[in-house]
């Protein structure tokens, strides 16, 4: 009895430090390392979205916040956020105007007018709808006279305007008969000429959201900055634009 | 005289499992003492490193909401800053996907010689194709026309020209028309 007793008093220190060891171990050194894992991986994680915010932060302060509103007054002539049709309209008389060709009939089918901008109607159909900051297009097709050198220099002017029309087809009849051609030779005199152009008229709607806090600030790369360069050289027919401050793009660009 | 004492031990072999009971239990909690030393050694730099970690990921944090705030005070600039770059992208893809119709008319002004003239252009960005017709007064004037065709062509200007009628009248007059597929894009 006494001898067993001797041999657990000698394993009785080992026991109990074993004892505690595994307990200790599934108490506290498991979540520990588990918690210190996850924390590692949360620091990582945290760091590199601070670096992001950091990054964002140092990009927006050093944003000269005038020459930001310029160039976005420039971008929103050439590009409108809305669809420009009283713009297009004026712009296009001054232009006729200007390269001296006589405007004739024009065909526009700007869509479905809202009487809310922001919301469109639930029964606009599916063609209608306009992704917002994507490029979208609204045709317009325009009849012309005048000669061939003013048809030409009037295609030019339009080309060099804002906001912005990427012509789709000209129908050019140089006003050129049979007998005109002889007469024409003999006297060098520039016929009547008349043209059907059909254009699209460009235009975007905001983007819809900024994003997520951490995203990357878009930085205007060099394509960018030349393309700034050669609108901000456009000739602007209308300059009745107000930037709006709403984040949320329009389903229905209309506003009048 | 000096006497000597005998060094007698009676319990002699009881001392010596004595003695070796008490290194066995020495030896026992000493190696007891240093498994939970080591343990100890692993577990409280982890404990260590897990405070570290907590405590440098609350200063973070803090520097987050710092950023965060100031991002939120300036977000009316960030928002300018995504639709200039958006209506910039959009302007690039137009302006790269647009036709200068007014380059092309002029193109196809040059391509008819002195003594012809032109009647009629379509220009059509959608199939990439210019529908021409004109007059031409000789047949001398028709060869210039074809030979200046033929020139177009070989600089590369356009793609294909396809002579789709040719026409001569009572008056004696050439009526020609062509169709030229673009080289562009």
């Amino acid at each position: 009895m006494k001898f067993i007793e001797s041999r657990l008093r000698n394993w009785l220190v080992p026991i109990i430090v074993g004892v505690v060891i595994l307990i200790s171990i599934f108490i506290i050194g498991l979540p520990t390392i588990r918690q210190t894992s996850q924390l590692r991986n949360d620091v990582t994680q945290e760091r590199e979205r601070l670096a992001l915010l950091t990054t964002k932060l140092s990009q927006l302060t050093a944003l000269d916040e005038s020459l930001l509103q310029s160039q976005l007054f420039e971008a929103e002539i050439a590009l409108p956020s809305r669809k420009p049709v009283f713009e297009t309209l004026s712009s296009l008389s001054l232009q006729a105007s200007e390269s001296g060709v006589l405007l004739g009939s024009f065909n526009f089918s700007p869509g479905e007018v809202a009487t809310q901008s922001s919301q469109a109607s639930p029964d606009t159909s599916a063609s209608e709808k306009i992704d917002p900051g994507v490029l979208s297009r609204m045709p317009l097709s325009v009849s012309l006279t005048g000669s061939n050198d003013v048809i030409i220099r009037f295609l030019e002017i339009l080309s060099q305007s804002a906001p912005l029309i990427e012509p789709i087809q000209v129908n050019l009849a140089t006003g050129t008969t049979s007998q005109e051609f002889i007469e024409q030779e003999q006297e060098l005199i520039d016929p009547g000429a008349s043209a059907t152009l059909t254009f699209d008229v460009l235009y975007s709607l905001p983007p819809e959201n900024i994003g997520k806090l951490s995203d990357p600030l878009p930085v205007i790369n060099p394509q960018q900055t030349a393309t700034l360069q050669l609108i901000q050289s456009l000739n602007k027919y209308s300059q009745d634009f107000t930037f709006s401050n709403t984040n949320t793009g329009k389903t229905n660009p209309f506003t009048f | 005289m000096a006497s000597v004492v005998p060094n007698i031990n009676l319990l002699q072999k009881t001392k010596r499992i004595f003695d070796k009971h008490a290194r066995k239990r020495k030896r026992i909690t000493s190696v007891s003492t240093i498994a939970l030393v080591i343990y100890l050694a692993i577990l409280l730099p982890i404990v260590g490193y897990r405070i570290f970690l907590s405590t440098t990921l609350n200063s973070i944090r803090r520097d987050i909401d710092q950023k965060t705030q100031g991002i939120q005070q300036q977000q009316a600039k960030e928002q300018r800053q995504i639709l200039l770059s958006n209506k910039l992208t959009n302007i690039s893809e137009a302006l790269d996907n647009r036709i200068l119709f007014h380059e092309l008319l002029i193109e196809m002004f040059e391509l008819f010689p002195e003594n012809a003239s032109l009647q009629s252009v379509d220009l059509n960005k959608a199939d990439n194709k210019i529908t021409v017709s004109g007059i031409v007064s000789s047949v001398f004037t028709m060869s210039e026309l074809f030979q200046s065709f033929t020139q177009s062509l070989e600089s590369n200007l356009y793609a294909q020209i396809t002579i789709t009628s040719l026409t001569k009248s009572s008056e004696g007059e050439y009526s020609v028309s062509a169709e030229i597929t673009s080289n562009s894009n």
